[in-house]
C-alpha cells in the first residue's frame, strides 16, 4: 500500500502533471462559476484537449476539472441563487440567504475548508478501500457485474425524484439509445437506418456535449439573467463560532457523502441533499435553516466533495460509473484504451495511484485558489451571459468535431442540444438517461455472457448468490420507499426533507 | 406569453414527449423481432434487449401519457419553473423567447454551410450573428467578441491540437 501511495506521489508531481492538475482544478472552478458550465459539461467539452497528452495527465486534469467545479458552483449557488453544479442546489437554500445578509464569504470559505477536508477524509477511505474491493471484485464474473448494473440503474431511478416512472422511462431511454450501431455480440446492425455514420453508434461525448452544453445554453438564455451580489475580500473572513458550528456537519457530510457516493449511479447531488436532510434534523438550531445556517452549507459541500471522491470507487473498480461526470470520465478511459474495473489496479498502478494521489494535490490547490480569489472567479459573473454563451456553443461544436474529425458529431451536438434543452424545461431528470446510455453496452455484453455461462438461461441470475444480493438490494431500493408508504399510509415524509421540486430540472 | 399560457402549455408538452416516446417504444418492440430474439441455444440474440427495452419504453411512456391526461394526481412532472418576466437586463421573456428560436435556426442553417464556407468562417459568421442580432450589442462590439472568440478556438484547436477543421469549398478555391 504504502509503495503504491509512493508511486502515485512520484507520478502526480512530476512537473507536467502538476501543471495540468492546476490547470484543471483552476479551469473546473471557472466552468463551475459560469452558469450553465458544470463539471459533466466541462469535462465533456474539455476532454478533446487532452488527446495529445499521456493518459494518466489527461486524467489527472479531467479529475481536476470535476472537483474543482463542485466549488466553483457553489460560487453561484452562493452568490446569485443559481447552482452552477446539480450538486451545489442545495447550497442555494442557506448559502444564498447567507449573502444576503452580507455573509457571503463565511459561505464560501466554510465550503472551501469543508469541502477541502471531506476530499482529505473521502481520499483516505478511498485509499484504503478501493483496492481491497477491487481485488473483491475480481471473483465477479458477468452475472454478477449485470446485477451490479441492474443496481446502478435502480439507484439512480430510486433517488430520481418524486417520480420514479419517469426515472425508469430516461435510463430506459439511454438504453436505447446506447443500442443504434453495430451489435458486437452478433455483428448485427441495429436502428441504423442505413447511415454508415450510425454504424460505430451514437457518439457518447457527443451526446453529452449536446444535452449538458448546448442543451444549458438555450435553457438560459430562455431563464434570462440574474442579479448576482458582489463578494469582497474582506468578507471572507469567517468566525470561529462559524468554525466550531461547522465542525460535525463537516464530518458528517464527508462520511455520509462516501457512502453514497460509492453506490454506483448514486452521484454527488443526492449526498448532498441527503446531508443537508440529515443536518437539518439533528441540528440544534433548526429553525436557522432556510434562513443562512452555515451547517446548512458545510454539510451539503462535505458531502458533495466526499460523493465526488467516492465516485471513484465503482468507477475505477467496476467500470461502473458514480455519476453522470464519472460517466463520460469512463469515456475518456475508453478513449485512451484503458478498460476501467478490477484489474486495472494490477495493469495500470502508475496510472490508478497517480490519479489518486493527484486527488491530494488537486485539493490543496482548491483551498489555496479559493479561499482568497472566490472573489475574483466572482467577478466572472459580471461577465453578461450573452458575450459568454456564443463561446460557448462554438467552443463545444469545434470540440465535439475534433473528437472523429466528422460533422455528424455536431448534428448530433445540436440534435441533443435540442433533447437537453426539452428535457429541461419540461424537469426530466437527466441522470438516469446518461447512466442508460453509459452501461448500455456494457449491459448488453454482460447479458449476453451471462446467457452463454448458463446456456441461454438467465435464472442462473438468482443462483450465485452474490449476484441474488445485489439484485436484493436493487429490488430493495426501487420497491422499498413505495412498499413502506402503503403499510404506513398515514406517515409522509416531511415536505422540507423531499427534494423541491424545481431541482429536478438540474441533472445529478 | 404570459405565464398563465405557459404553464397550461406544460402538460401538454409533457404528455405530447410522453406520446412520442410511447409511439417510439412501440416501433422499436415491433422492429426488434427482425433481429432474432434469441439465437442458437437459446441464447440472446441481438434484438432481445431491444425487445425489452421497446416493450418497457412503451410502457412506461403509456403509463405517463394515460395518468398526464386523466390530469391524475399520481406521478405528475412539475414543469421547470418559468423565468422571470423581465430578466436583470429588462429582457422580457417575449424577447427572451425570440433569442432562443433565432439560436435554434442560426445552429443547423451553420453546420449545412460548413462544406461550403469551412468550419470556422461559417461558425464565424454564426457568432457574429448571435452578437449583433440576437444579442443586439454594437458592430464594433460585436465583431471584436467573434474575433476573439474564433482566433481563441482556431489557436487551441486548429493549431495547438492540429485539428484539420474543415475549410470548404470556399477555403478551398483560395487554397488552391
Amino acid at each position: 500500500m504504502f509503495e503504491n501511495i509512493l508511486l502515485g506521489f512520484e507520478t502526480a508531481l512530476t512537473a507536467e502533471n502538476l501543471m495540468w492538475c492546476f490547470v484543471g482544478v483552476l479551469m473546473g472552478t471557472v466552468i463551475g462559476v459560469l452558469p450553465g458550465l458544470g463539471s459533466t459539461t466541462g469535462v465533456a467539452i474539455l476532454l478533446p484537449l487532452t488527446l495529445g497528452l499521456e493518459p494518466v495527465t489527461a486524467l489527472i486534469m479531467l479529475a481536476g476539472i470535476y472537483y474543482g467545479a463542485q466549488y466553483g458552483g457553489t460560487i453561484t449557488s452562493v452568490l446569485i441563487s443559481t447552482p452552477g453544479e446539480a450538486s451545489t442546489v442545495v447550497t442555494t437554500i442557506d448559502g444564498y440567504q447567507m449573502a444576503r445578509r452580507g455573509r457571503a464569504g463565511a459561505a464560501l470559505s466554510i465550503s472551501a475548508i469543508g469541502s477541502f477536508v471531506a476530499a482529505i477524509i473521502s481520499l483516505a477511505l478511498l485509499i484504503a478501500l478501493a483496492p481491497p474491493f477491487a481485488e473483491f471484485a475480481l471473483s465477479f464474473g458477468p452475472p454478477e457485474m449485470l446485477a451490479v448494473m441492474v443496481l446502478g440503474l435502480a439507484t439512480i431511478v430510486s433517488f430520481a425524484g418524486d417520480d420514479k416512472v419517469l426515472g425508469a422511462t430516461m435510463a430506459v431511454l439511454g438504453l436505447l439509445i446506447a443500442m443504434v450501431g453495430v451489435d458486437t455480440g452478433s455483428g448485427v446492425a441495429r436502428f441504423t437506418f442505413g447511415s454508415v455514420d450510425l454504424l460505430s453508434g451514437i457518439p457518447f461525448v457527443e451526446v453529452m456535449i449536446g444535452l449538458f452544453a448546448v442543451g444549458e445554453v438555450l435553457h438560459q438564455i430562455r431563464e434570462g439573467a440574474a442579479a448576482p451580489i458582489r463578494a469582497r475580500f474582506r468578507d471572507l473572513m469567517i468566525s470561529r463560532s462559524d468554525l466550531s458550528r461547522s465542525v460535525a456537519p463537516i464530518l458528517r457530510g464527508s462520511l455520509l457523502g462516501f457512502l453514497f457516493g460509492c453506490l454506483p449511479g448514486a452521484g454527488s447531488t443526492l449526498a448532498s441533499f441527503m446531508a443537508y436532510g440529515i443536518e437539518k434534523r439533528v441540528s440544534r438550531r433548526k429553525s436557522e435553516f432556510g434562513s443562512g445556517a452555515i451547517e446548512g452549507v458545510a454539510a451539503p459541500e462535505s458531502a458533495n466533495n466526499a460523493a465526488a471522491n467516492a465516485n471513484f470507487v465503482p468507477t475505477l473498480t467496476l467500470g461502473v460509473p458514480g455519476g453522470a461526470t464519472t460517466a463520460v470520465l469512463l469515456g475518456a478511459f475508453t478513449i485512451y484504451g484503458i478498460q476501467p474495473g478490477p484489474l486495472l489496479f494490477d495493469q495500470q498502478p502508475a496510472l490508478v495511484w497517480g490519479l489518486l494521489a493527484s486527488f491530494f494535490i488537486g485539493n490543496l490547490i482548491l483551498l489555496v485558489l479559493n479561499l482568497p480569489l472566490a472573489p475574483v472567479f466572482a467577478q466572472l459573473l459580471r461577465v453578461p451571459y450573452g458575450y459568454m454563451y456564443p463561446l460557448i456553443l462554438l467552443t463545444s461544436v469545434v470540440g465535439a468535431y475534433s473528437i472523429s474529425n466528422n460533422l455528424f458529431s455536431v448534428w448530433v451536438v445540436f440534435l441533443f442540444g435540442l433533447v437537453g434543452y426539452a428535457m429541461k424545461r419540461l424537469n426530466f431528470p437527466m441522470a438516469p438517461l446518461v447512466l442508460g446510455l453509459v452501461l448500455g453496452p456494457l449491459f448488453e455484453k454482460a447479458l449476453v455472457q451471462t446467457s452463454a455461462i448458463g446456456d441461454g438461461n438467465l435464472l442462473i441470475l438468482f443462483t450465485r448468490p452474490l449476484c441474488l444480493s445485489v439484485l436484493v438490494v436493487a429490488a430493495l431500493l426501487l420497491l422499498g420507499p413505495s412498499v413502506i408508504a402503503t403499510l404506513r399510509p398515514g406517515r409522509r415524509p416531511a415536505a422540507a426533507d423531499r427534494e423541491p421540486a424545481t431541482t429536478r430540472k438540474v441533472d445529478q | 406569453m404570459n405565464s398563465a399560457a405557459e404553464s397550461t402549455r406544460e402538460p401538454i408538452g409533457q404528455a405530447v414527449v410522453f406520446g412520442l416516446l410511447a409511439a417510439l417504444g412501440a416501433t422499436v418492440l415491433v422492429s426488434s423481432f427482425g433481429y432474432g430474439i434469441l439465437r442458437d441455444g437459446d441464447r440472446v440474440g441481438p434484438g432481445l434487449l431491444p425487445m425489452v427495452v421497446g416493450l418497457l419504453l412503451l410502457l412506461l411512456s403509456g403509463w405517463q401519457l394515460v395518468t398526464r391526461l386523466r390530469g391524475s394526481t399520481r406521478g405528475p412532472v412539475a414543469a421547470a419553473p418559468v423565468g422571470p418576466e423581465t430578466d436583470v437586463l429588462g429582457r422580457t421573456q417575449a424577447r427572451r423567447i425570440r433569442q432562443l428560436r433565432m439560436v435554434v435556426v442560426a445552429l443547423p442553417i451553420t453546420i449545412l454551410l460548413v462544406p461550403v464556407l469551412g468550419f470556422l468562417p461559417a461558425f464565424g459568421i454564426c457568432v457574429l450573428f448571435i452578437c449583433a442580432v440576437v444579442e443586439r450589442r454594437r458592430p464594433v462590439q460585436a465583431l471584436l467578441v467573434t474575433a476573439v472568440a474564433v482566433a481563441v478556438v482556431y489557436g487551441i484547436f486548429g493549431v495547438f491540437l492540429d485539428v484539420p477543421l474543415p475549410a470548404g469549398v470556399v477555403g478551398d478555391l483560395f487554397g488552391s
